[in-house]
């Protein structure tokens, strides 16, 4: 088995979190995930900073649009204004489908921009090609840590 | 020549003729004149009898005259007055003045005659006579009333003008004084009139208002003249005349008084824009009024030392409204104490037979309804606002319920599947409700956002093509109309200004539902326009199930519902939506149908959406 790209998801919600995994485990996504719960600890996370100093950078970045503190739409623009981190595809997950929200999203550069569906079925359909797509189709930038290693 | 001669030729050049009788009548002495105006000889009469000079049938009573004369001679000189007539040899009558005078002889007396022949005379006297005659018939059928009366105003001569105009008959008024006619005119105002012209001689001439006896009254013009008989007065019935001047001073009075108090400034010019009339409204000054007439407002503003500017501006529009022959309207503003001041003004070209008589300037002031009109703005703007805050908090809130109901829909799935096989049937129903209930939340809670986006759109107005709209709805529920078997007529529709994604939504509604509340035939429907005076009219017609007259009004509120959500599904959103959607684009929605009957729904678009 390849070593896998660890994922990040950015979600204040803990329904939406245990949702996500829930999905993520259903239709057996194996890659180490790591949950942040706003966007300050997000980008402490990606700048290991504070209690994030062991954090690995991650493949690839779930991110809600609804954060508290710093709002997702910021957190996207810090990633994609940092040499180290833009070149991490975000994938934008929110229940907003304002058209405000999704060009916002596109003009930070967000890599695609996905409404979740409410339906736990559509949402777990939806967590399924996320998984096809980005985690079996697309080469990310960041292999695990102990990859280095080997 | 000696005495005898000088006799003779006095009496033959005598200018009349002299004939000398004897006692008994025979002429024993004619002259000249008598040979001529006779047409006898003179050895002709000689020795005949006087009578032969005498008409016949005057003859027997002259013959007795002559005698009576003769036996009491005396001198008896021309214009006796008597009308006496003489012969002529051709047996032609003449008139003639005779004068006697005896000659006594020694012996015997002699009765020398001098006859003139006065006929042209009496031919002239005649001619005067039926000239006078004349004169008064002209005065009896004079239009104007003619009376003479004597110095004591007594009645001598009335026409017939004079009788209507006095009401009365001719015979109670000759003879009779004004004051016995008309009692108490001697203290009237025409007696000292009268009196005086009688005194000086001079002539007069009034106007006076005449109350009769019987209270009538009537308007008279008199001229009056000092005659030998007394006073000759002309009068002529001007009550009509006065009546109509009366009337038209009173119009006149009543016109002004309504210029005069009307609350609008009016002024009136000539075709070169000179005052011809100004009311106190449009400048108070009376003096300043008179003064304007025939000026314009550059000699207003010369005397007053003011700026030309407005002046011009206003000659500009003078200009414009003669020269396209219509009315003219703007706006003055002027600063007051209490803020502005605006006068609403207008030129209207004034025509008569089909030619510019004047101009009429209006000014009405219209700052009240100026600030109404603009307290109304603000007050708009506030309800508009206010609107747009209720319909941004029913975006917000309808959004952020999306996320708990995520979580109730999200994790009763994850119930669902990961109990599959665990539960009795009630507590899997339980379940079911559950999750069934989320469901209705959550497309009420989408319609809600959906209905709210419709206020809260920014989407610019563009040119919509109608026709193209209705093909990509029609295409859009292509397999519905499959399903179905309907029959969609789309006739001709237009190109109109609005908003495309609503009218794209808003023709979605109204074939869903036509689609969807078909009756037990296949579904026929057909959508059509009709061009109005300034919106459109739109109509989507079925043959559907139909709606009862009651519930034409609650259709359109939202979340109304007419049926069970067993029959047919939906919010009941679908309607409130294009409701909103047509009064975006200031219209309104409206439906008739009967129930079994098919329904068809119509609505307005505005040509003037803002």
């Amino acid at each position: 088995m390849t070593a896998k790209e660890r994922i990040l998801l950015v979600e204040d919600n803990e329904g939406d979190i245990l949702l996500t995994l829930k999905a993520m485990q259903k239709v057996n996504i194996t890659n180490q995930v790591d949950v942040v719960r706003d966007g300050e600890q997000a980008l402490d996370f990606l700048n290991k900073t504070g209690v994030f100093s062991d954090a690995e950078t991650p493949g690839l970045i779930l991110l809600d649009i609804n954060l508290p503190k710093i709002n997702g739409k910021e957190v996207l623009a810090s990633i994609k204004k940092n040499e180290k981190f833009l070149m991490i595809p975000v994938i934008v997950l929110s229940t907003s489908d304002a058209e405000s929200d999704i060009k916002q999203s596109y003009c930070h550069h967000a890599n695609c921009f996905i409404t979740k569906p409410s339906d736990f079925k559509d949402f777990m359909s939806v967590i399924e090609h996320i998984k096809e797509f980005w985690i079996n189709i697309v080469r990310l930038p960041y292999k695990k840590q102990n990859e280095k290693g080997n | 020549m000696n005495s005898i001669e000088t006799y003779k030729a006095v009496f033959d050049s005598n200018p009349d003729a002299i004939v000398i009788v004897d006692e008994v009548g025979a002429i024993v002495l004619v002259n000249h004149q008598a040979t001529m105006i006779f047409g006898h000889t003179r050895d002709e009469m000689l020795g005949q009898k006087i009578e032969m000079l005498i008409p016949g049938q005057l003859r027997a009573k002259h013959v007795h005259q002559r005698q009576d004369y003769s036996r009491k001679p005396v001198p008896r000189t021309m214009g006796s007055g008597l009308d006496i007539y003489a012969l002529r040899k051709d047996g032609t009558e003449f008139p003639v003045e005779i004068s006697l005078s005896p000659i006594l002889l020694k012996n015997k007396t002699l009765i020398a005659s001098a006859i003139r022949d006065v006929s042209e005379r009496k031919e002239r006297e005649q001619m005067i006579l039926a000239n006078e005659l004349k004169y008064q018939h002209t005065l009896d059928h004079m239009l104007e009333g003619v009376r003479i009366l004597d110095n004591d105003l007594r009645y001598l001569y009335v026409n017939e003008a004079c009788i209507a105009q006095s009401r009365t008959t001719r015979e109670n008024l000759i003879g009779r004084t004004l004051m016995e006619v008309f009692p108490g005119f001697e203290n009237s105002t025409l007696y000292p009139v009268f009196m005086t012209c009688l005194d000086t001689g001079e002539s007069r001439f009034t106007e006076t208002e005449f109350v009769f006896p019987d209270g009538h009254k009537g308007w008279f013009e008199l001229s009056i003249q000092r005659v030998p008989e007394g006073l000759f007065i002309l009068s002529i019935d001007i009550t009509d005349r006065k009546q109509a001047e009366e009337k038209m001073k009173e119009q006149k009075a009543f016109t002004e008084a309504i210029l005069n108090n009307i609350p609008a400034d009016i002024a009136v010019f000539n075709k070169d824009h000179q005052y011809v009339f100004l009311n106190p409204k449009a400048l108070k000054s009376e003096e300043m009024r008179t003064w304007l007439i025939g000026k314009d407002d550059f000699d207003y503003c010369a005397l007053k030392g003011i700026d030309e500017g407005p002046a011009r501006k206003r000659r500009e529009l003078f200009n414009k409204a003669v020269k396209e022959g219509r009315d003219v309207e703007w706006v003055d503003e002027y600063p007051s104490d209490d803020g502005k001041t605006y006068i609403l003004r207008r030129f209207h070209p004034f025509k008569e037979d089909g030619e510019l008589k004047y101009v009429i300037g209006y000014g009405i002031d219209i700052t009240r309804t100026k600030e109404a009109e603009a307290r109304l703005k603000e007050l708009y703007a506030e309800v508009q606002a206010a609107n747009w805050e209720l319909e941004e908090f029913a975006y917000m809130v309808s959004h952020d319920l999306q996320e708990p109901l995520r979580m109730v829909t999200g994790f009763m799935n994850l119930l669902k599947m990961e109990t599959e096989g665990l539960l009795n049937e009630s507590t899997s129903q339980y379940i079911h409700f559950a999750s069934d209930g989320a469901v209705r939340m959550k497309n009420m809670i989408e319609d809600l956002l959906q209905y709210s986006r419709v206020g809260t759109t920014k989407e610019d107005l563009e040119d919509v093509d109608l026709d193209e709209v209705v093909s990509s709805v029609t295409h859009l529920l292509n397999h519905r109309i499959r399903e179905f078997s309907a029959k969609v007529e789309v006739n001709e529709l237009c190109t109109l200004k609005g908003i495309k994604p609503l009218l794209t939504q808003l023709f979605m509604n109204l074939l869903s539902n036509a689609l969807k509340y078909h009756g037990e035939k296949p579904p026929e429907i057909s959508i059509g326009c009709i061009e109005e005076k300034d919106h459109w009219l739109f109509y989507v017609k079925d043959n559907g199930i139909g709606i009862d007259e009651k519930f034409f009004d609650k259709i359109f509120v939202i979340f109304h519902r007419l049926h069970s959500r067993d029959s047919y599904t939906g919010t009941g959103v679908g309607l409130a939506i294009s409701k909103k959607i047509v009064e975006k684009h200031g219209g309104r929605i409206w439906v008739e149908s009967a129930p079994g009957k098919g329904s068809t729904f119509y609505f307005t678009i505005s040509k003037n959406t803002q």
